[in-house]
């Protein structure tokens, strides 16, 4: 390796040094969206259950509800958790 | 008065000595910078307490055994048990350990201290130590000016290292010295008095320096240099650990009683083990001898008998006084308790939870929590319904006939009395609190507080409405009446529903419930639009009271949405994952966020102090 590529690899292991709290940061919360995510679906299998066996009425609308809000909300999710797992991967 | 006494002679005494012997200052001044390198210790270590020290004392301090290690380990490493015990109560005091635990704690932390006389006679006195000090200062002060706070807090444990190893060296040099002129040994006390004497002069010297640890360097440095007896040495080690429950009482003084239980607890563990030290001390003195040589420690070895005797006598109190800890703890608990809990004064907020950021923060969540239990009554009472009502599965709109008993004060007379109280106390707090916060912790502060302004505005709002709904709630036209009912319906309902979810503990439950109050809330808003419509076109109701009804049903909406934003931030439990996402998953959809929003970012512009929550709000805003 020459002289010049060994101060530039060294200078990157000193900038990585200082970039760890962000990524450290970036990785916590993607680990929380993936969590919540797996949330929102596993709650979303069971209001689905739920409205299958409530059938007409207040209740069954308010489940259906649930569900097509519930449906938006993972898509959000899904989304946010993309854009965090693609910035972690341009660090 | 005694205080102030207390601090002339000691002035005065310090004074005369060092202008009548040179020996006596260079002591003195070894004794000083040993403190303040205890100072830089703790400074350097708090640097800590944002984030690892604290995930460490939560993750192992769930049972005794835990609690016991902890104390130990982490008095052994920061060499202090001063802040140990700060820490303790600061987590004491904010509910994050029991009793039990903090007591463990302290018993480990008994233990821990010990290590310091080993580290003191075994190195200290034997290599020229200040030699270590002087790169340990240097290197350690460069690393202390570092920005990063993680350098900068070992920067300062090093230079607090390297003030430590210097205070002992010329603790050391000048009893050495000392040693040729006066020869202290000769008012040396025999017998049983001579101990009781020593004891009273150790814990008396360690209430002053508001450290054993100097005490204990002073002793070894004094044995060393032969201007003490070994067993005047053993006592006054025994009344140091007396002396330094002194520090921990003088710690738990601003803090509530949970705080004073500890300290309570800790004063009575060591003056138990320094009685039993006194009493058995030639028990004790056989014991060190034959541990002494098992470890084969030479027979003029007197430090290092010191250090093995501060083991023994502490390790032998915790034995002794395990099995008591369950009894002393609900003893302790009957009788010290707090106050009875008063709606205008903050139930959880305490000096002592001020010492960490993470404890402060946990105590303004849960005095958030209690404003808004404050407001949930005010605005129950303001709607004519009893808190019990709203939150049984009893039929709301039965309840409605509006009950002019339950305003036994107006929610006007209300807010300033109790709201406002509590708010102030928070904001307060939270101001004084925030100092010390890395800019996470900044933000959840800053969102708690953002959750009492919107309870104490929902409370303002809602005395703006009281006159005409009082008004309507039996009289009055009956159009108007029925919409009034209406309206207070929709608060009592949404009170209903938020307590609801902040009896749910599953974070995807409590997500949907929320998204489910915010999209009923939009319904009622337009259902209230539609039926004001109809009325005025039928001309059931004036023009001039449609246009009060209106306003009062915006007052209303604003309201609903105070709380329902509030809940969102207090309702979440911390350790949620829904509180970690919470920023991009829980916004408000309401007409009235962006409103809203507008003025929170106004407000903020003027608090400078709080650029992290603007720089997160801005970038929601997309700049």
């Amino acid at each position: 390796m020459g002289r010049k590529k060994k101060i530039r690899s060294l200078l990157d292991a000193v900038g990585h040094l200082f970039e760890e709290r962000p990524k450290k940061k970036a990785l916590r919360r993607a680990a929380a969206f993936r969590e919540f995510l797996d949330q929102l679906r596993r709650r979303r299998a069971e209001l689905d259950a739920q409205a299958a066996e409530a059938g007409e009425g207040q209740q069954a609308n308010d489940l259906r509800e649930d569900l097509a809000v519930l449906d938006d909300e993972i898509h959000k999710a899904e989304r946010l958790l993309s854009k965090l797992e693609a910035d972690e991967g341009d660090r | 008065m005694l205080r102030r006494l207390l601090f002339a002679a000691i002035v005065l005494i310090l004074g005369w000595g060092m202008s009548a012997s040179d020996e006596f200052q260079t002591v003195a001044a070894g004794v000083a910078i040993f403190l303040f390198g205890m100072l830089f210790l703790e400074q350097g270590f708090s640097a800590f307490t944002g984030g690892p020290l604290e995930r460490v004392l939560g993750r192992f301090t769930s049972t005794l055994p835990g609690s016991l290690t902890f104390g130990v380990v982490s008095t052994s490493v920061m060499q202090s048990s001063s802040l140990v015990s700060v820490l303790t109560i600061s987590f004491l005091s904010a509910g994050l350990i029991g009793l039990t635990e903090g007591v463990g704690i302290i018993l480990g932390a008994n233990i821990g201290t010990t290590t310091g006389a080993w580290l003191m006679a075994g190195f200290g006195m034997k290599v020229t130590i200040s030699a270590y000090a002087m790169p340990m200062l240097v290197f350690g002060l460069f690393f202390s000016m570092q920005k990063r706070k993680g350098l900068s807090g070992f920067g300062y444990v090093l230079a607090g290292i390297g003030f430590l190893f210097l205070g002992i060296h010329y603790m050391k040099e000048g009893f050495e010295v000392l040693q040729a002129s006066v020869d202290l040994m000769k008012y040396a006390m025999p017998g049983f008095t001579g101990l009781l004497v020593y004891a009273g002069l150790g814990a008396g010297a360690t209430v002053v320096m508001q450290s054993s640890h100097a005490t204990l360097m002073l002793i070894i440095a004094a044995l060393a240099a032969g201007q003490i007896g070994y067993e005047s040495a053993l006592a006054l080690a025994i009344g140091a650990n007396v002396g330094t429950t002194v520090t921990a009482a003088l710690g738990a003084l601003g803090s509530n009683a949970a705080g004073r239980r500890l300290a309570a607890a800790h004063f009575v563990f060591n003056l138990v083990t320094g009685a039993l030290a006194i009493a058995c001390i030639g028990w004790f003195k056989s014991g060190v001898e034959s541990i002494s040589g098992w470890i084969g420690l030479a027979p003029d070895n007197w430090t290092l008998r010191l250090a093995v005797f501060h083991t023994l006598f502490n390790g032998v109190g915790v034995l002794v006084m395990l099995p008591f800890v369950g009894k002393l703890v609900r003893l302790l608990e009957t009788r010290l308790e707090d106050p009875p809990p008063d709606a205008k004064t903050p139930l959880h907020l305490n000096e002592a939870a001020l010492k960490l950021p993470a404890t402060a923060l946990e105590v303004l969540f849960r005095e958030a929590e209690h404003l808004y239990d404050q407001v949930f009554r005010i605005l129950a009472h303001g709607v004519g319904v009893k808190r019990g009502d709203i939150l049984s599965q009893a039929d709301l709109e039965a309840m409605l006939d509006f009950d002019p008993s339950l305003l036994t004060e107006s929610v006007l007379d209300a807010y300033y009395q109790r709201v406002k109280t509590l708010y102030s106390a928070i904001v307060e707090f939270s101001g004084r609190a925030q100092g010390e916060m890395a800019p996470e912790q900044l933000d959840e502060l800053v969102a708690i507080r953002r959750a009492c302004r919107h309870l104490a505005r929902a409370v303002k709002t809602m005395t703006s409405v009281m006159p005409n709904l009082e008004a309507h709630a039996r009289g009055g036209d009956p159009a108007a009446r029925a919409q009034y009912k209406e309206l207070r319906l929709h608060i009592a309902r949404t009170l209903r529903r938020l307590y609801a979810i902040k009896a749910t503990e599953d974070p995807a439950q409590q997500f949907v419930a929320f998204q489910r109050l915010s999209r009923r809330a939009k319904r009622r808003d337009a259902l209230s639009d539609e039926a004001m419509e109809s009325l005025m076109r039928a001309g059931a109701i004036s023009s001039a009271a449609a246009t009060t009804l209106m306003n009062d049903w915006d007052a209303a909406r604003e309201v609903v949405h105070l709380l329902r934003k509030a809940a969102q931030i207090v309702f979440v439990p911390r350790h949620s994952v829904l509180h970690s996402v919470a920023d991009e998953m829980l916004t408000d959809a309401s007409p009235h966020a962006s409103y809203t929003d507008t003025l929170e970012l106004e407000r903020f512009v003027s608090d400078a102090s709080l650029t992290g929550e603007l720089r997160r709000i801005k970038g929601s805003k997309g700049g």
